[in-house]
């Protein structure tokens, strides 16, 4: 199994950046961030949501040319076009369209540490990652429950999170600190989850992805209908016990019992 | 009996120091089993604490785990009512309503997904629960381990302690009856004995040394061979002052005879020669006379001037006795001789000599010399007894000497004048004329040996003269 490994991840990547096959009707489009294994979840929820709401089937594209793709959608009214991710967002800012952004944003006391984006035509749907609710998951683990959040550290727990505007350090370099130093390393990356970091916090991405699917289907229903940011709040804890038991962590039971998700360890 | 006593005491105190030690060591072992009880008990309770500890730990986490998992299942489908875009389930054929099946399928759908996840998560909290409870059991078991294991070790070291300080107990105990038992039976009796010999050594001879009460065997028989070394001393001591006594009078004596000697020689000399002439005078003057009385009187002066001379002759004997021929004396043949000479006196005047022991052995002497001072000495003693008295002449060997012994049973001699009854003219009898025992004395001297009165059996006097044997040559 562990020979397949690389393989299944190499069949997920192609899977993921590959041309939807032949024959598919693409009735609308989605541009997402390559590379980020919650912009695939989310866009999985977004073709699930479209789905249930009997709404033409929405396909992955890549444009090279950001205008001429607008323009082509725009004239076959293929839309909202969907954004998801930063990177896809920032490139569809200045378009007329209509268009639907998913991002992921922490928040404190309800406000943004990284701002939305605001626009005419632009309908937001965000992961809003609570800090105090992360303070109130992470409390359970940390020597200090009651330090504040940081950039990178919350008590003794290395965090490798997408906080604000800065890009974290290499994740891969992270995991090494983490375990010379024993910490426990906290991640928000889905997509390497039980390559190392301990606990990872996951946004609901398939719910994002259904709420983004909502909110295309109001804008189609009032294409001048001007939507408000709409946040779905909560995330899942995964935890991988067989990085912890690597480490020689032992984790509270009753933190396990709260998890979401639990990769088995190797100590049984 | 003494020693008995000891024993009997010693044994005694043996016994009640064995007793002592026997008390002492059960009263310890009983306090030795009281703590270990109390050590188990405290055990039990430790370890009871330990599980009730753990009991409540299982409880708390038991309650922490099905709090977390409730909270978690609660809050998931929550969210998924909460955030769940409902208005996204369309009917099919009117897109315009609310599919109300379809949310309910996907709620069932969520619900069975998640309890798949439940089922998962409580298999590994299981796992995990199970490997924590091993773990606190094999914790608590191993602190068990550890404090038995320290409990041993303390109460091994207490034995050890208590053993030691018995052993310490006893041997203090051991040490205090030796040490008593040996001032008892060494240091006092070492200490009297040896202020017995310090008193000996300061002359106090007189003192007995004490015997020590008990004792060693050895310090008693030393005790008595200080004692003995005592008796010796004293009797070396006295015998030897006795000793010194004779040898200083005997000194004197003979300076004192010499001296006399030398002055009677020498008085002697001028009056031989005073003698001589008168004599000459004498024979000149009957020559020339025919008168009767005056060869008469001259006759008479004659045997005296005669007589004086015999006497002078005799003092220039002692003086200056001439030539001796020394060679070995029969004392025997002797005594014989003399006998012999005085059997006329003797059986005239009906005093029975007897002669008594035998001196085989020659002396080296002048017989002539030693026939005159035995003659002088049964001359003395025939003179001394009354008619029918006796007179016995012993002959013997002793320490080296011959010895002829006369002895009488007249009155004898004074204690008084032994010390001057060998000076010349000095005598008992009014006919006597002293030089006897003088002449006598200076020829015994001359022989090296000795002469001395003491009192006879008999009642008399006796006079005893040794001369040695052998090569000692007699003194010039």
């Amino acid at each position: 199994m562990k020979r397949l490994a690389p393989l299944l991840v190499l069949l997920c990547a192609f899977h993921a950046y590959a041309e939807e096959p032949k024959g598919v009707q693409c009735g609308l489009f989605a541009v997402v961030a390559k590379g980020d294994a919650g912009a695939r979840a989310t866009y999985d929820g977004l073709r699930k949501g479209l789905e249930l709401a009997h709404l033409p089937r929405v396909c992955m594209e890549a444009p090279e040319d950001v205008h001429a793709f607008l323009a082509r959608v725009s004239a076959k009214r293929q839309l909202p076009v969907f954004a998801i991710g930063d990177g896809p967002a920032e490139r569809l800012q200045q378009a007329r369209c209509p268009r639907v952004v998913v991002l992921e944003r922490y928040t404190v006391k309800g406000k943004p540490v990284r701002a939305l984006p605001e626009a005419p035509g632009l309908a937001v749907v965000y992961a809003d990652l609570q800090s105090e609710r992360v303070q109130a998951v992470l409390g359970d683990l940390s020597s200090d429950p009651d330090a504040p959040i940081m950039e990178g550290t919350y008590g003794d727990l290395d965090l490798h999170l997408r906080w604000g505007r800065g890009t974290p350090a290499p994740y891969v370099d992270a995991v090494k600190r983490a375990r010379s130093t024993g910490k426990i390393l906290v991640s928000d990356d889905r997509g390497r989850f039980g390559q190392g970091a301990i606990v990872t916090l996951v946004p609901r991405h398939d719910l994002l992805g259904r709420a983004a699917a909502e909110v295309a289907r109001k804008l189609r229903a009032d294409p001048k209908a001007k939507l408000p940011p709409h946040a779905i709040k909560g995330f899942e804890v995964w935890v991988d016990l067989e990085a912890a038991d690597e480490q020689g962590i032992a984790l509270p039971l009753a933190f396990i019992a709260k998890a979401d998700k639990l990769k088995r360890g190797k100590r049984h | 009996m003494k020693r008995s006593l000891v024993m009997l005491t010693l044994l005694l105190v043996g016994g009640v120091i064995l007793l002592l030690g026997a008390v002492v060591v059960i009263w310890i072992n009983a306090q030795d089993q009281a703590a270990a009880r109390r050590e188990a008990a405290a055990q039990q309770d430790r370890t009871q604490k330990r599980m009730e500890q753990f009991a409540g730990e299982l409880l708390q986490l038991s309650q922490d785990i099905a709090g977390g998992l409730s909270e978690g299942h609660t809050r998931r489908l929550r969210d998924w009512i909460e955030q769940e875009p409902l208005t996204l389930y369309r009917d099919v054929e009117n897109p315009d309503r609310v599919d109300i099946e379809a949310i309910i399928n996907a709620l069932v759908s969520e619900v069975r997904r998640r309890g798949r996840d439940e089922a998962e998560r409580i298999q590994i909290l299981q796992e995990r629960m199970e490997a924590f409870s091993r773990a606190r059991i094999d914790a608590v078991m191993q602190a068990e381990r550890e404090e038995a294991s320290k409990a041993a070790d303390a109460a091994a070291s207490d034995r050890g302690t208590a053993l030691v300080v018995r052993l310490s107990l006893l041997l203090i105990g051991m040490a205090v009856l030796l040490v008593l038992t040996l001032v008892w039976l060494v240091v006092g009796p070492v200490r009297r004995l040896r202020a017995s010999v310090d008193r000996i050594a300061e002359g106090d001879l007189a003192t007995p040394v004490p015997l020590p009460r008990g004792g060693a065997e050895e310090l008693v028989a030393l005790t008595h061979d200080v004692e003995r070394m005592r008796d010796r001393i004293r009797g070396a001591t006295e015998g030897l002052e006795e000793e010194v006594a004779k040898k200083t009078a005997a000194l004197v004596q003979a300076a004192k005879m010499a001296g006399l000697g030398t002055l009677a020689g020498g008085v002697a000399h001028e009056f031989n020669n005073l003698i001589g002439g008168i004599v000459g005078c004498i024979e000149s003057a009957r020559a020339g006379s025919d008168d009767a009385s005056v060869v008469e009187d001259l006759d008479m002066a004659q045997k005296t001037a005669s007589r004086a001379a015999v006497l002078v002759q005799a003092l220039l004997d002692v003086a200056r006795p001439g030539t001796r021929e020394m060679g070995p004396v029969q004392l025997d043949a002797v005594v014989e001789d003399v006998t012999r000479a005085a059997e006329p006196t003797a059986t005239r005047r009906r005093v029975q000599v007897e002669r008594e022991g035998l001196c085989p052995r020659s002396v080296h002497g002048d017989e002539g010399q030693l026939h005159q001072v035995v003659l002088n000495l049964v001359t003395n003693a025939l003179q001394a007894v009354d008619d029918g008295g006796r007179v016995v002449i012993a002959t013997r060997e002793e320490d080296g000497h011959g010895v002829v012994e006369v002895r009488d049973a007249g009155p004898g001699v004074p204690e008084a004048d032994r010390d001057r009854i060998f000076e010349p003219f000095f005598t008992g009898r009014d006919d006597g004329t002293g030089l006897g025992l003088f002449v006598s004395y200076g020829i015994v001297e001359r022989h090296a040996g000795r002469i001395e009165v003491t009192d006879a059996p008999e009642g008399g006097a006796a006079f005893t003269v040794s001369v040695p044997f052998g090569p000692s040559a007699p003194a010039e």
